[in-house]
């Protein structure tokens, strides 16, 4: 390997490579959270990308919200292909300026993609559990993680059902692909330095 | 490509994606607003999820004629589920009244119905009153004997709901 080579590789961002393939395939890894009530009575997985919700066997979809994660998904793929372009630009002799635009704009998106969503699942959870407080309901929600019992006694009708819910292994992948994301961009600052 | 250009274009980009996107649901869909928030009809959903009754085409559950052996009383139920997912009768318990005595019966074992299918439990039990059962025919045919306090228990894909009903039903459907 020659000094050029290396001299190369040395200016590619390799955090940034990283967190652009990683933003990349994230579309492709499924939901990032599941929740389930009882066994498979009502589950819903959930990610920015999809939402499928099955309830007693009944799929409910929506033609316009799965076009708009769709388009999420083209967005975040999007990102990816920004922050690897805007990290190996450098290397092929391309504007540095052109790479910094590129990694500024994509390395906190999908930062804020992820707080976004977790944001809105405890916010979600929250208005569940205090609405449950006005109803005939024992037990709460748990909080993005793990699993309780739900009752309801109304009358002669009394229902239970367990509630689990986690994150998956995609989620992770998120929030290494959304650090990583951060990371590059002071890490471009240092390369430049 | 001048650095200018990339910083205008790169903003837009997802916007476009996105703008697109809504735009090509609404185009797929015919520009009906109702079929493009929803695949089905959401009336027809709610309705295939709660529509336990006579609506569904029949009787959730169809109670036969009791018969009687000796001291042992059987009844037959025919039991329709409208859900699209199995549904597992855990626990079925019935009080009958005939005149003056009330026998208990139950559900030997827990059935499976199968999703939108049918089933039959047989529930059986002992009559507490020999004198009664020489009575029933008559008794059956003038309508004087009564179904109360039947207690169900049902596993809907984990869910468990547990209905109990005191009151009184004669004759035979419930």
């Amino acid at each position: 390997m020659g000094e050029t080579d290396r001299g190369a590789l040395g200016s590619i961002n390799i955090p940034g490579v990283i967190a652009g393939v990683l933003t990349l395939i994230l579309p492709f890894l499924g939901a990032w959270w599941i929740l389930t009530i009882g066994t498979d009575a009502i589950v819903v997985n959930a990610a920015p990308f999809e939402v499928r919700t099955v309830i007693l066997g009944n799929d409910i979809a929506s033609p316009l919200f799965e076009w708009f994660c769709l388009g999420l998904k083209l967005v975040v793929m999007y990102l990816g292909v920004l922050l690897i372009a805007g990290s190996v630009l450098p290397a092929m002799g391309q504007s540095e300026e052109i790479a910094r635009i590129l990694i500024r704009f994509a390395s906190r998106k999908l930062f804020w993609l992820v707080l976004i969503f977790v944001a809105s699942l405890i916010v979600f959870i929250t208005i569940a559990n205090q609405s449950a407080t006005h109803l005939p309901i024992q037990g709460h929600l748990p909080y993005l993680v793990g699993t309780d019992r739900v009752s309801v006694d109304v009358e002669n009708v009394g229902i239970a059902a367990s509630i689990s819910m986690k994150l998956t292994s995609a989620f992770g992948v998120a929030v290494v692909a959304a650090i990583l994301g951060i990371y590059s961009r002071i890490f471009q600052k240092t390369m430049r330095g | 490509m001048g650095e200018k250009i990339v910083r205008w274009v790169v903003p837009i980009i997802p916007t476009l994606l996105l703008v697109s996107c809504v735009v090509a649901a609404f185009a797929t869909n015919g520009w009906d607003v109702k079929a493009t928030l929803f695949a089905e009809d959401p009336a027809k959903i709610a309705e295939s999820l709660t529509d336990f009754g006579p609506a569904a085409g029949s009787e959730i559950f169809e109670f036969g004629e009791p018969n009687i052996y000796r001291d042992r009383i059987t009844v037959e139920t025919g039991i329709n589920s409208p859900l699209n997912i199995p549904v597992m009768v855990e626990e079925l318990s019935a009080d009958i009244g005939i005149g003056d005595s009330t026998s208990t019966i139950s559900l030997q074992e827990p059935v499976t119905i199968p999703a939108k299918g049918s089933a039959n439990l047989t529930v059986e039990g002992t009559l507490s009153d020999i004198q009664a059962i020489s009575d029933l025919q008559a008794l059956m045919s003038s309508g004087n004997f009564e179904i109360r306090g039947v207690t169900m228990k049902i596993d809907v894909a984990g869910i468990k709901l547990e209905i109990k009903e005191s009151g009184g039903t004669t004759g035979g459907n419930i």
